[in-house]
Parts: structure tokens; C-alpha cells; sequence
């Protein structure tokens, strides 16, 4: 078990013990963080998984491949240098990522 | 309905009435066993049915691992087993993960061009009728068929050619059981994609870049020998299956539920760019599916009942996407709807692939259709539809493209 912290846009932290084989992504849709759709099931088509990486040991991200950088272009929120697809990130290491406040 | 009356599916009245059996299903009986065992449920409710596409642990093979026995072993088996829709994870991701580039964002940057000229070209031969035409005939048939044969490399005279062999190929794609008669016309089918489709993959292999839906899964498929060169073929075949009646229902009846709202189609007269958002509101108020399957893949606990693992899973979008629950005024047609997050492409490891390219679709002909005819009117209000309980469809709409 990984520890994964969400941080919400109204500042509210919620922490997850992530399975082995979770990834950001399917870590919250199972423990219901709220902001993290995840509608494509990680299949790269849909950057609802959008999240910003605060702290993660940077060195062992998965690079960014050329299929997420063209996703990333389609986010709700705005795209910044720490945009990720949380179903492209593997939860091997704790991590804290925010969750975009989307417009509804 | 009480919750310990089984739903029969057969019954006339779901389908005579089907928006009001959902909402009866969503409100009474959210997890209805189907007879004759109550081994098959059905699910309507948007929180509940979500919930099942996006648990990876819910599965589309009726078995763990498990291939039908009756699909034999010949060229319809191996269609069944590289066919997307029936594989479950490890398989079904490695395999997707090869597709995906067919329909990324830079690929439908560069499909837009063709998409375009083939929606405008058929959009101005409406323009030309005078009278009354069927747009299910004139435009919902023609127009997937001639995207799915583009996006194939395949002459678009080849359309029908590809078509009619399809019903024969689909029993060995869905779950129903076969007659070995059935399976023979099956294996039959298969082969003939592919060796049609193999003929076309052979002479285009080298030929096209990554920007092309084709040439992209190539070129997946030549980095290290990742996709073979039968999942290619029963991939492209899938497509068009895929593609060809859902399309042509989601056009069919965007055409008549702007029609039918005049209101909301002088809104998008006014404002091209709502076509997007009245694409969405379309396949969210007249879903093209209604119900997809799936099996599940432990015990669990829905509304105080205890669902075991292998239960047959009916889960309806139809019905999800009017949820009060999650839809203000869900059965009000409303092209300016926000967070509008339906469940027609489903969602989780199976959502629909080609939803990138049916969006595309969708903007083009609702920008195009109030510009180039204002005046079109439906001229029958009542059109008739077909009695399928998963594919309902009209079968026929009759238009007057310049008004009466
Ligand atoms: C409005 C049009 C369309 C609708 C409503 C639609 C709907 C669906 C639905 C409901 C599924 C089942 C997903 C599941 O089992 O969870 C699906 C899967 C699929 N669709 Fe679409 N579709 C449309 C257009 C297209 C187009 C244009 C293509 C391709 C050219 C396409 C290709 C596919 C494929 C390959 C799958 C199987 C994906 C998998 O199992 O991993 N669809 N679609
Ligand atoms: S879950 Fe859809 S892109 Fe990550």
C-alpha cells in the first residue's frame, strides 16, 4: 500500500492507500475522490484524470509520452509545467497531487 | 413493479413505452432480475451503472478466460478473440493501447478535411431535393458507410459489399448461442474480411504516416511486431461494425430531435458553436444503445441485495442518461445543458473508441445543417421505429429539406 494525497481546490486533503497496479487515477475512483472522473478508464481519451503533480519523487515519474502531451491539450483546466494524466501515473511512491477545480 | 417480480424482457410494453419503464425501473426496482432465473439483472440507475463500467473488475467474458465453446475454431473464432468488445484485461488493454493512436487528437486533426467533404457533399444533395426524402435512406445510411470505407482505404462502391456480410459475422461476436449452421455462415463472413481487408492492409502497408487511422495502427503494429497482422484486420473490421448503425442512429436522430424542437434549433442557428454541446445533449436524450452487458466479476452488495459473481449484467445508458438523480430535467431536450456527462460511448477500459471521431461528425453536420437548411421540417412527426430492445432506431424520417 502507497499513500496517494488529493488535495481538493477548496484545500481539503484526502489520502488513499493506493492497491499495487493502481494508478493515480483508479486509486481515487475507487475511494470516490471527488474532481477525478477518469471517464475513459485510463485508455488516454478523455483528461478527466487531469491532476497537478505537487511532490513526487520527479526523477521516477513515468516520462510524458507524445499520446498525454496531446491529451493534455484537451483539459477542463488549465494546463501548467505540473499537468499529468493520473491514469498515466503509477502509485509505486507516495505522492501529493491537486485536483483541478473544473468549472461545472 | 415489486422488487421480487421478475422483468420479462419480451414484454411488449418496455418497448411501447420505454422512457417510462426506465424511469419505473430507476425508481422501483434499480436491480431487476430478468427471468426466467433472475440470473440476468438490469441496472438503470446513472450512479449505479457507472459505478459497473469503471470497477476493471467487472468483466465482458461470461467466464473468467473463458471463450464460448460454440464458437469453434476457425476463422469466425479468431474474430471472437481478437474482437475488442469480447476481450477482458490483460489482452483487451495491450490491444487497446496498440488502437489508440487511430483516433488521438493529432490523427482527427488530420481526419477533419475528408470527414468534412464527405458530411458537406451529402448535405448539399439534400439541399437539392424538392418534396419530401427519407433521411434515414438519403443521409443516415450513406454517410457512416462512406466515413467507414474512407477511414478503411476501401472504395466507397464497396460499401454494401462489406455491409451485407455483417449479420452473418455477428453471432460469433455477441454471447447468443450458435446453430452450427449459424457458425458456419459465420466462419464464411470471416473469411471474407480477411481477405478482403488483408488485400487492402497489404497494398497500403509502407504507404501511410501516422497521421493516417490506418497507418498509425501499422506502424504500432511494426515497432517490434505489436500488432499482428489479424488483430489489424479484426480491428478494422470492428470499426466499421462499430461505427456504421451507431452513427447512423445518432444522426438520425439529431436530425429529429432538432426538428421536432424548433426553439432549440434556432438556438444553434444563432450560435454555431453550440453544435458540440447539442451532439452530446442528442446521445444523451435518444442514446443510440441502450443497454450494454457486462458479468460480474465478484460478490457484491446494491441496494440491500446481493449480486453474485457471474450475474449477467444489463446495464442501461438509455435509462442512466435520464436520471433525475444525476440530470436536471432529464427528459427535456436542452442543447445548452452543462456538465453534461452521459454514458452513450459507456465508460471505464471498453468506452467507446470512435467517440473522438463521432464528435467530430456530430460538430460538423449540427454547424452545418441549420446554415445550409434552415428551412428543412420533419413532414412525418410520428416516424416509425424498429422493436429492438439494446439497437431501437427509427427505420424511417421523412423530411422536406427546403420546408413545406
Ligand atoms: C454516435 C456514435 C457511436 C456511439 C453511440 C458508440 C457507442 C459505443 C458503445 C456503447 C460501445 C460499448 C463500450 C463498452 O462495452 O463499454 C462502443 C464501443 C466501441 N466503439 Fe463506439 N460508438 C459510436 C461510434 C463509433 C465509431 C465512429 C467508431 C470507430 C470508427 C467506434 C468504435 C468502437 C469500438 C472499436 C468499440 C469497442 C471498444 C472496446 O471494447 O474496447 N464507435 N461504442
Ligand atoms: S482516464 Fe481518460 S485520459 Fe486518463
Amino acid at each position: 500500500m502507497t499513500k496517494i494525497d488529493y488535495i481538493q481546490s477548496d484545500g481539503t486533503r484526502i489520502t488513499v492507500d493506493a492497491a499495487p497496479g493502481d494508478t493515480v487515477m483508479s486509486a481515487a475512483i475507487a475511494a470516490d475522490v471527488d474532481g477525478i472522473v477518469g471517464e475513459c478508464g485510463g485508455n488516454m481519451m478523455c483528461a478527466t484524470c487531469h491532476v497537478y503533480v505537487d511532490e513526487a519523487p520527479a526523477a521516477r515519474l513515468p516520462a510524458m509520452t507524445d499520446d498525454e502531451d496531446q491529451m493534455l491539450a484537451c483539459t477542463e483546466a488549465p494546463r501548467t509545467a505540473l499537468s499529468r494524466l493520473g491514469c498515466q501515473l503509477p502509485t509505486d511512491e507516495p505522492m501529493v497531487v491537486t485536483v483541478p477545480g473544473i468549472p461545472t | 413493479m415489486s422488487a421480487l417480480e421478475y422483468l420479462s424482457l419480451g414484454d411488449p410494453t418496455i418497448r411501447a413505452d420505454r422512457f417510462a419503464t426506465y424511469r419505473r425501473l430507476r425508481d422501483d426496482n434499480p436491480i431487476a432480475r430478468v427471468e426466467p432465473d433472475g440470473a440476468r439483472v438490469v441496472l438503470t440507475r446513472y450512479a449505479d451503472v457507472e459505478r459497473i463500467f469503471k470497477d476493471p473488475l467487472m468483466r465482458v467474458q461470461p467466464k473468467a478466460g473463458e471463450y464460448p465453446a460454440d464458437i469453434g475454431s476457425g476463422p469466425g473464432a479468431t474474430f471472437h478473440k481478437l474482437s475488442l468488445p469480447d476481450m477482458d484485461p490483460p489482452t483487451h488493454t495491450r490491444l487497446r493501447k496498440l488502437v489508440s493512436p487511430a483516433f488521438a487528437p493529432r490523427a482527427l486533426a488530420h481526419m477533419r478535411s475528408w470527414v468534412e467533404r464527405i458530411i458537406t457533399d451529402n448535405v448539399e444533395a439534400l439541399a437539392d431535393v424538392d418534396g419530401e426524402v427519407d433521411f434515414v435512406e438519403h443521409f443516415g445510411m450513406r454517410v457512416p458507410a462512406e466515413i467507414a470505407c474512407r477511414l478503411l482505404h476501401a472504395p466507397a462502391a464497396d460499401a454494401a459489399t462489406v455491409l451485407r456480410r455483417m449479420p452473418a459475422l455477428n453471432p460469433v461476436l455477441t454471447h447468443t448461442p450458435l446453430t452450427p449452421r449459424q457458425l458456419a455462415a459465420a466462419d464464411e463472413a470471416a473469411q471474407f474480411y480477411f481477405d478482403y481487408i488483408g488485400e487492402i492492409v497489404d497494398s497500403k502497408r509502407g504507404k501511410l504516416g501516422p497521421e493516417d487511422p490506418v497507418g498509425a495502427l501499422m506502424l504500432a503494429e511494426e515497432e517490434g511486431g505489436r500488432l499482428s497482422r489479424d488483430e489489424l484486420i479484426v480491428t478494422l473490421v470492428g470499426f466499421f461494425i462499430a461505427s456504421y448503425h451507431t452513427t447512423m442512429v445518432a444522426m438520425t436522430n439529431a436530425v429529429h430531435a432538432l426538428l421536432s424542437h424548433p426553439d432549440q434549433m434556432r438556438l444553434l442557428a444563432d450560435d454555431p458553436d453550440l453544435a458540440p454541446a447539442a451532439w452530446e445533449e442528442v446521445l444523451r436524450w435518444q442514446s443510440p444503445v441502450h443497454f450494454i452487458s457486462r458479468y460480474a466479476g465478484y460478490d457484491f452488495e446494491l441496494h440491500g441485495a446481493t449480486i453474485t459473481e457471474g450475474t449477467q449484467l444489463m446495464l442501461g445508458l438509455a435509462a442512466a442518461n435520464r436520471d433525475e438523480r444525476r440530470f436536471t430535467d432529464p427528459d427535456t431536450f436542452d442543447i445548452r445543458r452543462a456538465n453534461n456527462r452521459h454514458l452513450a460511448f459507456t465508460a471505464g477500459g471498453h468506452y467507446c473508441i470512435g467517440a473522438p471521431l463521432s464528435r467530430l461528425e456530430g460538430d460538423i453536420l449540427l454547424r452545418l445543417l441549420p446554415q445550409r437548411l434552415p428551412a428543412m421540417t420533419l413532414t412525418d412527426s410520428n416516424p416509425p421505429w424498429n422493436d429492438e430492445l439494446v439497437f431501437p432506431s427509427m427505420t424511417a424520417l421523412k423530411v422536406a429539406p427546403k420546408g413545406m
